[in-house]
């Protein structure tokens, strides 16, 4: 049984249309489900909201009366200005990437680092947003002080600043390794098989032997 | 309706039997490949301010339909194993011996991995080793020892396959 000898059998099947709808609205509705498009829209989304929120922190920043929440507001508006641009570029870089004319090899390649980087940065946002979530914990426990505690609630509050410190970071470091291998397991388990085969693909395309 | 999009139209139309074709071989089911057709007719209007002519269109066009219909797969395997082409096996008679062997050999290439899928679908279009290199980015003889391979496991498969049916 040759493939040669089946060739116009194959084609034959292969040729067969698969679809009956009109070819005319690809123009005007290009709604994608593909996964570089809603990453891509996704991105997009982030760095807007991003964008829309800087000025609103900043302006609180500048305007609270409280110390605290100049700072969390302060920080999240740095955090935020930094994020948006890199997001944007990883977006840009989808955006470059589906108008490419690549072959095959070229665009599993491009397509695996895109995955990757967007992997790491996910990650990187995540672990990020602990720390400054925690400063916003803090800087409410500051900004609005509970005043009416009980006496065992006030003794527990007695602590040296050492201690609270130690406390402190001993929180955040916990919240950060949990942040970290959630974050891990479900960027994993989103793209990890896909990423998996599609190097594994282009290991074989490398070495056909 | 611009004209260039009456112009993406009409060289669409000339080609659309290509695009059936990868639909057909890496989707699972009807609405899959429905779902297909529809992503890489956008992908290849995204694309087509893009093209430059400094290839053929059928070749820009395969490129564009072969990296689409490779990352389309994705979100359709996490759910089950690929068995396109199992259908046909089953649901169809066996009367004709040479239908018989085109099931079984459509099975087989539908086991193949993505990228030794598209090299067999640029050799049934009778792609030269020129354009299959063009088209998948790779060197002309990695194509040939690829070829060569994929079309000897195809065969062992589809004589391993025949055997276990006719012993069973």
């Amino acid at each position: 049984m040759d493939l040669d000898a089946l060739k116009s059998g194959i084609n034959n099947r292969l040729e067969q249309p698969v679809t009956v709808m009109s070819r005319t609205v690809v123009c005007k509705v290009p709604r994608s489900r593909g996964l570089l498009i809603r990453l891509r829209r996704n991105l997009w989304i982030e760095t807007a909201l991003y964008l829309l929120c800087t000025p609103f922190m900043l302006f609180e920043a500048w305007r609270s009366e409280n110390f605290s929440m100049t700072i969390y507001n302060a920080t999240f508006s740095v955090v935020m200005f930094l994020l948006a641009p890199v997001f944007a570029r990883l977006a840009g870089r989808i955006t470059r990437h589906i108008h490419a004319d690549h072959s095959v090899q070229e665009g599993l390649n491009e397509l695996l680092d895109i995955l990757k980087t967007y992997q790491r940065r996910y990650l990187q946002f995540n672990l990020l947003m602990v720390p400054v979530c925690m400063i916003y914990a803090v800087a409410l426990v500051i900004a609005f002080p509970v005043t009416d505690m009980g006496n065992d609630q006030a003794d527990t509050l007695r602590l040296a600043t050492w201690q609270i410190w130690l406390i402190f970071i001993g929180l955040l470091g916990i919240l950060m390794l949990t942040t970290w291998y959630l974050s891990r397991w479900w960027i994993h388990w989103l793209y990890g098989r896909f990423i998996r085969d599609l190097e594994a693909e282009l290991k074989s395309v490398d070495d056909p032997e | 309706m611009s004209a260039s999009e009456q112009a993406f139209l009409g060289r669409i139309a000339e080609h659309e039997r290509l695009i059936h074709k990868v639909c057909r071989l890496y989707a699972d089911d009807p609405a899959d490949r429905e779902d297909l057709f529809q992503e890489i007719l956008c992908q290849a209007w995204r694309s087509y301010a893009g093209f430059r002519e400094e290839s053929r269109f059928s070749t820009w066009l395969y490129r564009v339909a072969l990296n689409t219909a490779i990352t389309h797969l994705r979100k359709k395997r996490r759910f089950g194993d690929n068995a396109v082409g199992q259908d046909w096996v089953r649901n169809e008679t066996q009367a004709d011996p040479y239908e018989e062997e085109v099931q079984l050999m459509y099975a087989a290439i539908n086991r193949l991995s993505r990228i030794d899928k598209a090299i067999i679908l640029l050799y049934l279009e009778d792609c030269s080793y020129e354009d299959m290199s063009e088209i998948m980015g790779m060197s002309v003889s990695n194509i040939g020892v690829r070829l060569n391979r994929i079309r000897k496991r195809l065969k062992e498969d589809c004589e391993h396959q025949k055997s276990a049916r006719d012993g069973s």
